[in-house]
């Protein structure tokens, strides 16, 4: 893989480069239609239910989320399934609670929102922080992701993928603006799609013919002679001895050379930069507190009734749930829709077209564990990357598959990256420059900054673990200030400010934890890790808590907002509240 | 006729009662009365409140007449009130690229007490933004609000209106609205100016600065010197204004929407919040075989998505009887 762009290389950068210049293409094309600001960065609010449903989902399935699913089903089988769904359904949280009030509030960013509710300026710059720090530490797996995925494909280095993404997503928001970035991301979410359903559809076909199975009492075997570099610190544990090669650090003896090494059943530790080579058929190590056997793996709770397992299951339910809403490329979206209803249609048909590909990524990372096993030990985010060659063979169709899905994993971090810049350069654009139209270009520039240089810098963590924290960070912030904002007639700006502020560092500190150091492995570690468990509730209570204790903030004209935010636009009840703000 | 919304009515309830309640509020109102009545009958138990709260209304809208001299005297009730503000629609081409938008407009009647006369202040309608962006070209046409409200502020608030408040468009040629609306908007809006009566008191002298006009005159805004075409709602008005029957209509609004959100997330949450703790309880729901998949898998991999997206669809049409029951009632 590391030899110099073989043929399946080549064809997956081919495949890759290919989505970025259609992507550019009609990006391009998009500035014909483009007449004014409001069209540069709306859309103009004239794009269809179904191109707009396409564009969200297109938008919202970003390459980390998917490659981290199937990682996660490939190391954790039935209990992985739980983040899946935690992602789609984040989409009936918000219909339930914020999708036709957040269209009627005319609300363009979670800034906008908060200003509209609740007057004030500290509350504003609040959210704007916010805004930037989520749009940043979400552009942050994207960036390495696109790195993993041109490593992966093609061996070129991983800084490469991220400044070649980092540049095309700049081309195509700086060329086209949102209207454009809608049909590219429309066109991207089908091409996602058909690059996942597709090898789905193929590698099943081939099971069903196969009569291999997934339900053996035994660890998975390497299928070839296979190569494992150990990129962060592992503990692994066998339930088989198994002998292999090892240069490195592994069970805290320097091994300088290739050294012949045979582990016992139990656990074992391999430090970062080891690597170790398997003979085909050799049992696989799995991760610690893993399954380690297949049918451990295909049973839910593999831990046993271990409270932990239940703790980091319903943690990430709720940061998926309730943090999607808060994604500030999510909320621009919902913008683009004519009205409140269309917005609750829009939504349901999201709701369909994210469930569909998310059965597809399920497929696909249950079948990694049968064709790609090596995977679970390290780089499981590989794992939809590697199958179609390990499944298929090293053959033509084989690379024409893996091409595919490589186009897909290109067209979904290129999808994410780019709605994610236009949201940040839109509030830095409004909140932090206040400059003119051609200043958005600047905004965009420096929105990609921050992200790139911690994507370079920064050693990439697994997705799995990554992107449930940005929900997580999302869901203690935004969620508890647009569900209140929207239902309680109570909320006052002083509540709103101190919720967000601890919800924020709550979960802030708990993604510093997680990037900066090694948990232990236990209650406490698991909610640093998935840390909304106690910030989202902590920030609601904080948010009602100061809200009934400044009750004489409430703002005098509440009942006029919440009117606008549920009253249907057919009848004119509803004022534009944001007509009312000031030019500055 | 700020509050008539007879330009939209025609979509949302084809029928005799658009062109049947002219001026003669009271028959009109005990017609439609009857067929509220009858529509929460055909809804089912889920709206099983409206004939309650249908009833409410009318009482309280009952007593409000009693109270304030009927329909006709809104009016002088409106004349009489103080700081009153209101821009007059010939500022529509006032405020230069530059100006201020004339925010103080909207804004008195916030610490303002609340009047409460069945028809108080007029600023309210002054609000119903006509335009919004949504009501471009391809929009729906019952998207545009009751578009009578006086259209003068829609042209120097575009600035921020277009883009949410996100980019202030430099609104460099007043006269001209961009290309993309243009007909459209000047159509309508021409043709409702001409069809408003000219009111006697309005300041018809075009006032260049809103915020001169804004404490010191008030436009009446016409209901009952309005003749023919429409029949005017005054619920909107009462909802908007907070008076007796609209706090009930909106919080009732509110409410049902709420219950409505909670009862689905309870839901959903208890659907799905159950299933780890019975897979941890009884492992064997793991080892049971169900059309040849495990049942977690099935359930979580496959059967969960579809699940989602009925819930999804039924609590759309839940939420949007809700609604329609509220647009009912604010426009009987």
């Amino acid at each position: 893989m590391n030899a110099p762009m073989t043929t399946p290389a080549l064809l997956g950068l081919l495949a890759m480069l290919a989505v970025g210049v259609a992507s550019a293409i009609i990006g391009m094309f998009g500035i014909r239609m483009r007449r004014s600001t409001s069209d540069f960065l709306v859309a103009s609010r004239r794009v269809g239910p179904v191109a707009n449903a396409s564009a969200i989902s297109g938008e919202y399935l970003s390459a980390a989320a998917f490659l981290g699913i199937a990682a996660s089903i490939l190391r954790d089988g039935a209990d992985g399934l739980w983040a899946a769904v935690a992602y789609v359904g984040g989409y009936l949280a918000l219909l339930l609670f914020i999708a036709a009030p957040l269209r009627r509030s005319g609300a363009y960013t979670v800034p906008d929102f908060a200003e509209a509710r609740l007057p004030s300026a500290g509350l504003r710059r609040v959210c704007t922080a916010v805004v930037l720090l989520i749009g940043t530490l979400y552009l942050l797996p994207q960036l390495q992701g696109a790195g993993l995925v041109l490593r992966t494909v093609t061996g070129l280095p991983a800084w490469s993928g991220a400044v070649g993404a980092a540049v095309i997503v700049l081309l195509t928001v700086i060329g086209g603006g949102m209207r454009s970035i809608t049909f590219v991301q429309a066109f991207q979410f089908w091409l996602k799609f058909a690059a996942l359903a597709i090898p789905a559809m193929v590698i099943l076909s081939l099971f069903m013919t196969d009569n291999r199975t997934l339900d053996r009492p035994a660890p998975p075997r390497f299928p070839a002679d296979a190569v494992v570099d150990i990129t962060v610190d592992a503990k692994l544990q066998t339930v088989e001895p198994v002998t292999f090669r090892a240069i490195g650090v592994v069970d805290g003896v320097d091994l300088p050379a290739a050294k012949m090494i045979t582990w016992e059943p139990g656990e074992h530790v391999v430090a970062r930069g080891s690597r170790l080579e398997f003979d085909a058929g050799s049992p696989v190590p799995a991760v610690i507190n893993r399954p380690a056997t297949d049918q451990a793996w295909i049973e839910p709770m593999s831990r046993g009734d271990d409270p932990s397992q239940l703790l980091t299951i319903y943690s990430t339910l709720i940061a998926g749930f309730l943090g999607t809403m808060g994604l500030p490329h999510v909320l621009v979206r919902f913008y683009t829709n004519p009205d409140g209803r269309a917005a609750r249609r829009t939504t349901i048909v999201v709701l369909a077209m994210i469930g569909s590909f998310y059965v597809a990524v399920v497929l696909l990372g249950a079948f990694s564990r049968l064709y790609t096993p090596q995977l679970m030990m390290s780089g499981s985010d590989a794992a939809v990357l590697l199958l179609p060659t390990a499944a298929l063979g090293d053959n033509v169709f084989g690379w024409l598959l893996a091409a595919l899905v490589a186009a897909g994993a290109a067209a979904a971090f290129l999808a994410t990256s780019s709605g994610l810049v236009v949201s940040l350069a839109g509030v830095l654009f409004t909140d932090v420059m206040r400059g003119r139209w051609h200043h958005f270009r600047l905004a965009a520039v420096l929105s990609m900054v921050v992200p790139l240089a911690l994507a370079i810098s920064v050693t990439r963590l697994d997705f799995a673990l990554t992107i449930p924290l940005v929900f997580a960070v999302a869901a203690s912030t935004f969620c508890p200030l647009l569900v209140l904002g929207i239902w309680w007639r109570g909320l006052t700006a002083p509540g709103a400010i101190t919720g967000v502020v601890v919800g924020g560092l709550l979960s802030i500190t708990s993604v510093v934890a997680a990037m900066f150091t090694v948990l232990p492995d236990n209650p406490v570690g698991i909610l640093l890790y998935r840390p909304a468990l106690i910030s989202v509730p902590a920030a609601f209570m904080t948010m009602v808590l100061v809200s009934r204790l400044t009750r004489s903030k409430v703002p005098p004209d509440v009942d006029r907002t919440l009117l606008t935010l549920h009253a249907p636009e057919r009848l004119g009840l509803g004022s534009d509240r944001l007509e009312r703000r000031s030019p500055g | 006729m700020s509050t008539s919304i007879d330009g939209d009515s025609p979509s949302m309830r084809p029928g005799p009662e658009d062109d049947g309640a002219g001026d003669d509020y009271d028959a009109g109102y005990d017609l439609e009365g009857n067929r509220v009545g009858d529509r929460d009958d055909d809804l089912g138990p889920e709206d099983s409140g409206a004939v309650w709260l249908h009833e409410e209304i009318q009482r309280r809208i009952a007593a409000g007449r009693r109270a304030s001299k009927g329909r006709h005297s809104r009016h002088e009730v409106a004349s009489s009130t103080t700081s009153i503000s209101y821009v007059p629609r010939h500022s529509t081409a006032t405020p230069g690229p530059g100006a201020l938008p004339p925010e103080p407009v909207s804004t008195p009647a916030r610490g303002l007490p609340r009047v409460p006369a069945a028809w108080s202040s007029p600023d309210p309608t002054t609000r119903i933004p006509p335009v919004r962006p949504t009501a471009g070209p391809g929009a729906t046409p019952d998207a545009r609000p009751a578009a009578e409200g006086p259209a003068p502020r829609v042209e120097g608030h575009r600035r921020t209106m277009l883009a949410g408040g996100v980019a202030k468009v430099p609104v460099d040629d007043q006269g001209a609205p961009p290309p993309y609306r243009s007909g459209d908007l000047h159509g309508v809006r021409k043709a409702r100016l001409d069809a408003v009566p000219i009111v006697p008191g309005d300041p018809d002298a075009p006032d260049p600065d809103p915020h001169e006009s804004m404490d010191s005159r008030r436009v009446r805004v016409v209901l009952s010197e309005r003749r023919g075409g429409a029949r005017p709602v005054r619920t909107v008005v009462d909802v908007q204004e907070g008076t007796g029957v609209g706090e009930l209509l909106r919080s009732n609004l509110i409410g049902a929407q709420l219950a409505v959100a909670l009862r689905f997330a309870v839901g959903t949450a208890l659907a799905l919040g159950a299933l780890p703790v019975l897979f941890a309880v009884f492992p064997e729901i793991g080892r049971t075989e169900l059309l040849g998949l495990r049942v977690p898998w099935l359930l979580l991999g496959l059967l969960v998505y579809p699940f989602l997206v009925l819930v999804g669809l039924w609590h759309t049409r839940t939420a949007e009887r809700v609604e329609q029951n509220f647009a009912d009632h604010v426009q009987d």
